[in-house]
């Protein structure tokens, strides 16, 4: 189970990482009005804020790995991508739109509220507590790679913003349904 | 194969860009829209939105190749927009736009068409219909103008209540069922008239301007009421906090501010607004608001005067033996180079170099129609009324100008009778302008007012990196 896991989390972190509109874009966003150094803050500061209440949660309820458990978190996910796939467009909260950490830190935590991205790292949890820690990271670098690249060639994000990351995402949650209910198979 | 229309799009629409400069690069304009009316012309008859064939490889070339006709009359088309633009990329913006819609209000009527392009561009087709009842119940707002897309929802600008009177202000629609939502404002302080309106999205600021109420405007000018019925102000907004926050009055003389053309490049915080009329000399004038030492500040970098003159004056100015400008439009390139300027009374239009947005620098002119030029269109096609509303192309090299400013004021403006038509200028990127010869579009006896160009036009995209 555990390189399956490892594709689960990867793809969701690279899935997430690539996403323009949950971070990079903001990144550019300050780069183009000159906070250059916090350009580069943006992917670390979008990450944490993001994910930081579902990690919280998950570490709160300390969720222990059993049929019920798996079952109950098969069924949310699910849900999840359905919410996601009828009405994504009104999970999303705009925000104040001045080039600030402050309202990225604002934007991030209600949008992670919104979208329920709780569901994802209560999953997580009880696949492998370590997956709290990795997902973050994983994000992070993807984020901050891809926006050191487009630094130096703003065609790279122009390009991701061709699509509409949320198909991915619902691939990668689907993937980490798949994880969670295989054992009960 | 087509998504079923509950879910978003898997991509992005081509026809949004993050800024203005890789929008300059798009490609050129196939197709443009153009607002028609029959109101004020006698005519019984719906408005409709044109489709006008603008690809010169074309065989319609230059033709009206469908009428998109309203469900009910004297609705007075006026200005429209796209239900989603290029904010759609701003950092906190949503990938499940598409510039899909046209979102077109009647400033008479306060109802609102929505028109889907996307099935057919060549034919659209009315989906939806928000009747007055509707808007003027949940909004309180009524005589609809300007529509812009913003991150959050559509934004409409309302010259009055629904008794005609004050307040005019801006009301919101749901991005995706068009529903109204309600008012815009929560503390308005003390702006009364209502007009134009846009913003700086990154800066959260938005800029609104002043005409007047429906019920000063609606039967035509009266003189009289330019002393005081008339606004000469804009006011500066808090964009979250919906807040008035300044207000700057651009001359005492001065009445009519109208059409509001901020910068596109949005780390900028200035933009243009024209000034109709003096009433110290019937002049018109530009003028560059700009944010500096914490202060919103006005200045007039323009002054065009009126021509004196005795023979074929109309009604209304004949006691004046002048023919005032009228500076009823103007449109800013999207590079910010050259503001495009419309003198509806005298007949002419202006390309003006604004790279130093305080000294700006006269560099072309055409003479189309007008009280004082009445000047034919190089094919030989008499121009009845005068140049009024300026739609740019997204790369700057083509104009569109059509002539009607508002019914009942065309009927006293140009009383021998106004038939709408569009011309194309042409633009050279390093300044001038000539009159296209080959275009010129005849809407016979409808008059047009604004046009959109499919994927997006110099006034209809906001954007958020520079």
């Amino acid at each position: 189970m555990l390189p399956l896991t490892l594709i689960a989390i990867l793809s969701l972190g690279i899935v997430e990482g690539l996403d323009p509109y949950k971070g990079l874009l903001f990144s550019y966003y300050f780069y183009s009005f000159r906070k250059v150094n916090e350009s580069y803050i943006v992917p670390i500061i979008s990450s944490i804020t993001y994910y930081m209440i579902g990690i919280m949660i998950a570490v709160l309820f300390n969720i222990s790995d059993n049929i019920l458990t798996r079952g109950i978190m098969f069924s949310l996910l699910l849900v999840h991508v359905l919410i996601k796939l009828v009405i994504a467009k009104v999970l999303h909260y705009p925000s104040n739109m001045r080039p600030k950490i402050l309202n990225v830190i604002q934007w991030s935590t209600l949008n992670s509220i919104i979208q329920m991205n709780f569901i994802i790292l209560l999953t997580l949890s009880i696949l492998s507590k370590l997956s709290l820690i990795l997902l973050p990271i994983i994000v992070v670098i993807v984020r901050e790679t891809t926006y050191c690249l487009s630094v130096k060639n703003n065609k790279i994000l122009f390009k991701l913003t061709e699509y509409n990351f949320d198909y991915f995402y619902l691939m990668t949650v689907l993937l980490l349904a798949i994880v969670i209910i295989l054992p009960l198979l | 194969m087509e998504l079923p229309s509950v879910f978003a799009p898997f991509k992005r629409d081509p026809t949004f860009y993050p800024s203005p400069k890789m929008a300059m690069k798009s490609p050129p304009e196939d197709l443009a829209y153009v607002a028609c009316l029959y109101t004020g012309t006698g005519i019984n008859r719906p408005d409709f939105i044109a489709v006008v064939d603008v690809k010169p490889e074309s065989e319609t070339y230059s033709k009206v190749i469908h009428k998109v006709e309203l469900s009910y009359v004297n609705d007075e088309l006026h200005h429209f927009g796209w239900n989603a633009c290029s904010s759609a990329l701003c950092p906190n913006g949503r990938p499940n736009f598409e510039r899909r819609f046209l979102v077109v209000p009647g400033l008479r009527s306060s109802r609102i068409y929505i028109v889907d392009t996307k099935l057919n561009p060549r034919q659209p087709n009315i989906v939806k219909t928000i009747e007055p009842e509707e808007v003027k119940k949940v909004t309180g707002y009524s005589r609809l103008h300007t529509v812009h897309c913003g991150t959050d929802g559509i934004y409409i600008s309302a010259f009055g209540n629904e008794n005609g009177e004050g307040p005019g202000g801006i009301l919101m629609l749901d991005h995706y069922s068009f529903e109204p939502l309600g008012k815009w404002e929560i503390d308005r302080s003390d702006q009364y008239l209502a007009y134009d309106f846009w913003w700086n999205l990154p800066n959260e600021v938005m800029v609104t301007s002043e005409w007047a109420v429906p019920n000063t405007i609606e039967n035509g000018l009266r003189l009289e009421h330019l002393k005081d019925r008339y606004g000469n102000r804009i006011h500066f907004w808090d964009l979250r906090r919906r807040k008035k926050v300044s207000s700057v009055t651009l001359g005492e003389e001065n009445r009519m501010a109208l059409e509001l053309r901020p910068l596109h490049d949005p780390t900028k915080l200035m933009g243009f607004i024209n000034m109709v009329v003096s009433l110290k000399d019937l002049s018109s004038s530009i003028w560059l608001w700009y944010y500096e030492d914490g202060k919103w500040n006005g200045e007039k970098v323009i002054e065009i005067p009126a021509e004196p003159s005795e023979g074929g004056l109309p009604e209304i100015l004949k006691p004046f033996k002048a023919v005032p400008p009228l500076v009823t439009d103007i449109d800013l390139s999207l590079d910010d180079k050259f503001l495009y300027v419309s003198l509806w009374g005298i007949g002419e239009i202006r390309q003006y170099d604004v790279s130093n947005p305080f000294k700006p620098v006269l560099t072309g002119k055409v003479r189309l129609g007008g009280i004082f030029h009445r000047a034919d269109h190089p094919s030989g096609h008499k121009l009845t009324g005068g140049p009024q509303m300026i739609e740019i192309s997204r790369d700057g090299k083509r104009v569109y100008v059509t002539n009607s400013l508002y019914s009942t004021w065309d009927n006293q403006f140009y009383p021998e009778g106004l038939k709408g038509w569009m011309v194309k200028l042409n633009a050279n990127p390093d300044g001038g302008l000539d009159v296209d010869k080959e275009f010129f579009v005849d809407f016979g006896e409808a008059r047009s007012h604004q046009v959109r160009l499919r994927g997006g036009d110099a006034s209809s995209d906001s954007y958020c990196y520079p």
